[in-house]
């Protein structure tokens, strides 16, 4: 029987044949009555009588055909698109706001999806773990090249494993130079992964034998950008440090690498890493693929024998006791690898959490508004309403047509927030990266995306459709259509839910304001925050000379040439070099050998040590307060000296002059002294959220361990707007070596800045979502004012009949307005108090009961509601009594 | 909201006439009625609001077939017809009637067996 299929085609003629049917069967009757001596106005009365209610029959004979449920379901649907068609106001404003509050949802969602629970496009990529070392000094994932062997030929829980170092790297092509991400990777990379090629081959495990032709794997990205898709890419030669590199193949273009928010852009098997590498790049991340049914446990325990053994051999015979207990605190675990490792600034996560939260109650707050809005139009169809009622229309059938139309508004809401969606994700991906992460990130809208949309439209629904169709269903037929309700006043009870709504939406939108209104605070104190240096007029430059080749001496001499000839560019003041950029994050952190004047708790003297090149202070601002600052003579072969900052020198050497005194590290070599030349003024170098600086200390570049050199950035000072003189300083490197690629030019005001991104786009994305909330709030006030004075308009015409004057009127209408808001304001205060406590830690030098942010807000509030019961409220007071009057 | 039927005898009976009626001759609704009507010496008072239901199930079930037709008063009339499987159901239905029939015989006539 597929007859219903052809039936579902052929109904529409079924119906057809069928009136005609009964409309020839009627005419027929009346005939024979006429014939039969009847006039035939009465045969057609007679006729009509004896047959019956044509509709409820013509219904019932089509109800024969009908899986009756799914079709009464279509026709309310048209229903329902009709009724929204016939108000078009209504409908835009309804659809427009469930659009924002599920698109915005939708928005963050992708982004979280992307972020937090998006898998590698490898194969099983559940399987896949990435190892972490757990011991007393460290907690890391970095592992020797020997370590990882070790893992490597001695587990049995894993199918396959592999080590990386990710890696900056210079490729020449065609002699141009091109700053990029690269990957050292085992030979059995792609295997493991169960990554394939889209063009060419992967790497093997062959080409990381020692002694084979050196070959690489690009992204697919990357052949883009820099082959522009070239077929015949493959056996093409790149270099890398004067290594010729064979192109071997391109990855698929889904696979951006395993780093989740970044992108490789070239692969090269490990066998080139030590002459590849970055100087500080010691050791290796190790990732792996457990075998079918292997326990994560086990395996955990196998690899931390295997550890233990390999750092006891590494001691040698004489491990002392406190050695012992060390080793015995060590262990690996197994992070899960599926996602990629997750490599985004640590805030993000809790950004992302907080803006779920915001877009959370934007939602719940354009379902208060439409729930409002669907109530309102309820009320004014009671007529309709009961028509249909006293026509025989089932209670249960009313109350599914009227939640249909909420369930159309609903999804039409969703489709265009969806719409909205698609250009909001790129927008909230710019305003939540920093510039490199994030720009990677895999965020585009799939079939996830498109169940959470229809989930969170279909909640909607019924979170603003449920109470309209209840309160419908429930109407009296009888007292409405005798018109009894409207001018009794039986709506009043109805305006119950609707004032709870506002009231809601108002404290929903103090609550966003609130937050918002703390995290500006918050941002504004951040940014007035003196770093101790100048930021003005500092331009940016960073250099990686080990990936062009240059090594020990010739490094050191670059930057001495380097620094003569920016610090004569026209425009330029002064030029230096520092390891580490102000303010970027980048440290190396120094344990001191003693602690002469603890304070609070603290258990050693950390450091963090920069070192630079002479003029550094100068440069940046930075006040020398006693000593000097470094010379050309603080050379490799010079005695240690070191330049330290206030807090540095009073915690070392309280009370004592530090000039010339020697400081010891834990971490240095027994003999190894420096001494201080020089002290500076504190400076905030790592974030501006310290409250209390970390003691800092400065050595000259010269004199700065191997590791750390290789990289480096180049402050200059300018005259004018720094990004001006970005230009000169270009051309000046160019004559010092044409072939040094420079990366990340800003100005040292933007790098500060930058740091700030989270806090910004926070702020930023609140106050957007804060103000759409008081909008949302004040379209609801404004809404049940208007009604309400709708509603009573004959009351308050007796009120002006019996002597009330307009002014009366106009401040009762304000009053019960603000009875609302102020309620709304109360208990979204109380609110706020509470929920502040989970911005506490994103807020800088606010408390998150600032008195005069709630005090703002609630001003803010009252101004807004006001303004929102205006406009009824001059019409009420405008009401003319007789009009008033002899309406009803 | 639907009435509660009470268009005949029991459930299938109106079917069971309608088919034995279209068994003789073909027909259109309103000549069925009174047909049945007829038929019944007025006994059996059809009403027409069941009978278009009826008909369109028969329909459904492929029992009777319709086609439209110009009858002899010049109206245009749709014109259901028997089809096979709708005189195998009727034979069947009137078969099970019979028995049903003389059960009810047997316990509304006493004195006998």
């Amino acid at each position: 029987m597929m007859n219903w299929f052809k039936q579902l085609f052929s109904r529409r003629r079924l119906y057809d044949d069928l009136s005609e049917e009964i409309h020839e069967h009627l005419e027929e009757k009346i005939e024979e009555l006429v014939a039969s001596g009847m006039p035939r106005k009465e045969a057609a009365t007679a006729a009509r009588r004896e047959f019956g209610n044509v509709t409820l029959m013509e219904e019932d004979s089509r109800a024969v055909w009908q899986w009756s449920s799914m079709e009464s379901f279509f026709m309310d649907f048209r229903y329902g698109l009709r009724q929204l068609r016939k108000n078009p106001g209504f409908t835009a404003v309804a659809v427009l706001t469930l659009a924002l509050g599920i698109g915005a949802n939708t928005a963050i969602f992708s982004v979280s999806d992307a972020v937090m629970l998006k898998l590698l496009p490898a194969k099983n990529p559940k399987q896949l773990v990435y190892f972490r070392l757990l011991s007393p000094e460290e907690h890391g994932s970095a592992f020797s090249r020997a370590e990882f062997e070790q893992f490597r030929d001695l587990s049995r829980s894993f199918s396959g494993m592999f080590a990386f170092d990710t890696t900056r790297l210079v490729v020449n092509v065609d002699g141009e130079p091109d700053f990029v991400w690269g990957q050292c990777v085992s030979g059995n990379f792609y295997s493991v992964l169960g990554v394939d090629p889209s063009l060419g081959r992967a790497l093997t495990s062959d080409d990381d034998q020692p002694g084979r032709p050196a070959v690489a794997v690009i992204s697919y990205d990357y052949w883009k950008r820099k082959f522009a898709q070239d077929p015949s890419v493959a056996g093409k030669t790149i270099t890398l440090k004067e290594i010729p590199f064979a192109i071997v193949g391109v990855a698929p273009a889904r696979f951006r690498g395993i780093e989740l928010g970044d992108s490789t852009d070239i692969w090269v098997p490990l066998a080139f890493w030590e002459q590849l590498r970055l100087n500080d790049h010691l050791t290796l991340g190790v990732m792996a693929r457990m075998k079918p049914g292997a326990v994560e446990k086990q395996a955990s325990v196998e690899l931390t024998l295997i550890d233990r053994q390999f750092t006891a051999a590494a001691l040698g015979s004489n491990i002392s006791p406190q050695d012992e207990r060390d080793l015995q605190a060590r262990s690996v675990e197994l992070v899960p690898g599926g996602r990629g490792l997750v490599d985004l600034p640590d805030e993000l996560p809790r950004s992302l959490l907080v803006l779920t939260m915001i877009v959370g109650l934007v939602l719940l707050i354009a379902c208060a508004n439409v729930a409002n809005l669907l109530l309102a139009r309820a009320v004014n169809r009671q007529r309709e309403i009961a028509v249909r009622l006293a026509l025989g229309a089932p209670r249960m059938r009313l109350f599914r047509q009227l939640f249909t139309e909420s369930f159309v508004l609903a999804v039409t809401g969703g489709a265009l927030g969806l719409l909205f969606t698609a250009w909001t994700t790129s927008f909230l991906v710019r305003i939540l990266s920093d510039g490199d992460t994030l720009q990677a990130l895999d965020v585009h809208a799939d079939v996830r995306t498109l169940y959470f949309t229809l989930a969170v439209s279909l909640s909607t629904c019924l979170l603003f459709g449920i109470a309209p169709a209840f309160w419908a269903a429930r109407v009296d037929a009888g007292l409405t259509l005798k018109g009894v309700a409207s001018s009794k006043g039986a709506n009043a009870p109805h305006l119950g839910p609707r004032k709870v709504l506002v009231i809601s939406q108002v404290s929903l939108s103090v609550l966003l304001l609130v937050g918002a209104g703390l995290l500006v605070r918050s941002l504004q104190k951040l940014s007035i925050v003196d770093p101790g240096f100048r930021q003005e007029n500092v331009l940016l430059v960073s250099i990686y000379p080990t990936l062009s080749g240059y090594e020990g001496a010739r490094e050191l001499d670059l930057y001495a040439r380097a620094q003569k000839r920016v610090s004569a560019a026209p425009g330029v003041l002064s030029a230096t070099f520092s390891r580490f950029r102000m303010l970027s994050g980048g440290r190396w952190i120094r344990v001191a050998s003693h602690f002469a004047s603890p304070s609070n708790g603290e258990k050693e003297l950390r450091v963090i040590c920069n070192p630079v090149a002479p003029r550094f202070f100068e440069s940046m601002g930075i006040p020398l307060i006693l000593g000097r600052d470094f010379t050309d003579a603080d050379g490799g072969a010079a005695p240690r000296v070191a330049v330290v900052s206030e807090s540095f020198a009073r915690k070392y050497f309280p009370g004592e002059d530090p000039l010339g005194k020697p400081l010891r590290f834990k971490d240095g070599k027994a003999d190894e002294q420096i001494a201080v030349v020089g002290v500076v003024k504190e400076v905030k170098s790592l974030s501006l959220w310290e409250r209390e600086p970390v003691p800092q200390m400065y050595i000259p570049l010269a004199q700065a361990p191997a590791d750390l050199l290789g990289q480096i950035t180049m402050e200059a000072r300018t005259a004018m707007e720094p990004a001006t003189a970005a230009a000169a300083v270009r051309d000046a490197m160019r004559d010092v070596d044409a072939n040094l690629p420079l990366v990340r030019i800003i100005t040292q005001k933007a790098q500060t800045e930058g740091t700030l991104q989270n806090e910004r786009s926070l702020s930023t994305l609140s106050t957007l979502f804060g103000v759409l909330a008081l909008l949302l709030a004040c379209l609801g006030l404004y809404g049940i004012a208007a009604y309400s004075v709708a509603a009573r308009t004959r009351e308050i015409g007796i009120r002006m009949a019996l002597g009330a004057r307009s002014d009366d009127v106009h401040r009762m209408v304000l009053r019960q307005g603000m009875r609302l808001a102020l309620t709304g304001i109360g208990v979204g205060l109380a609110g706020a108090f509470v929920v502040s406590r989970l911005l506490a830690s994103l807020l800088f030098g606010i408390s998150g009961t600032d008195s005069l942010i709630y005090a703002g807000v609630s001003i803010l509030l009252v101004l807004v509601a006001l303004a929102a019961c205006y406009i009824p409220a001059r019409r009420a007071a405008r009401v003319d009594p007789m009009v008033a009057l002899r309406y009803e | 909201m639907k009435k509660p039927e009470q268009r005949d005898l029991f459930p299938g009976a109106l079917e069971m006439m309608i088919l034995r009626t279209l068994k003789r001759q073909p027909l259109h609704g309103y000549a069925l009625v009174q047909h049945i009507k007829r038929t019944s010496n007025d006994l059996l008072q059809i009403e027409e609001g069941s009978l278009y239901p009826a008909l369109q199930r028969l329909l459904k079930e492929e029992l009777v077939k319709a086609e439209w037709a110009v009858s002899s008063t010049n109206r245009r009339v749709r014109i259901y017809r028997l089809t096979a499987a709708g005189a195998k159901h009727l034979q069947r239905q009137v078969s099970s009637f019979e028995r049903m029939l003389e059960g009810i015989t047997r316990v509304l006539t006493p004195g006998e067996s």
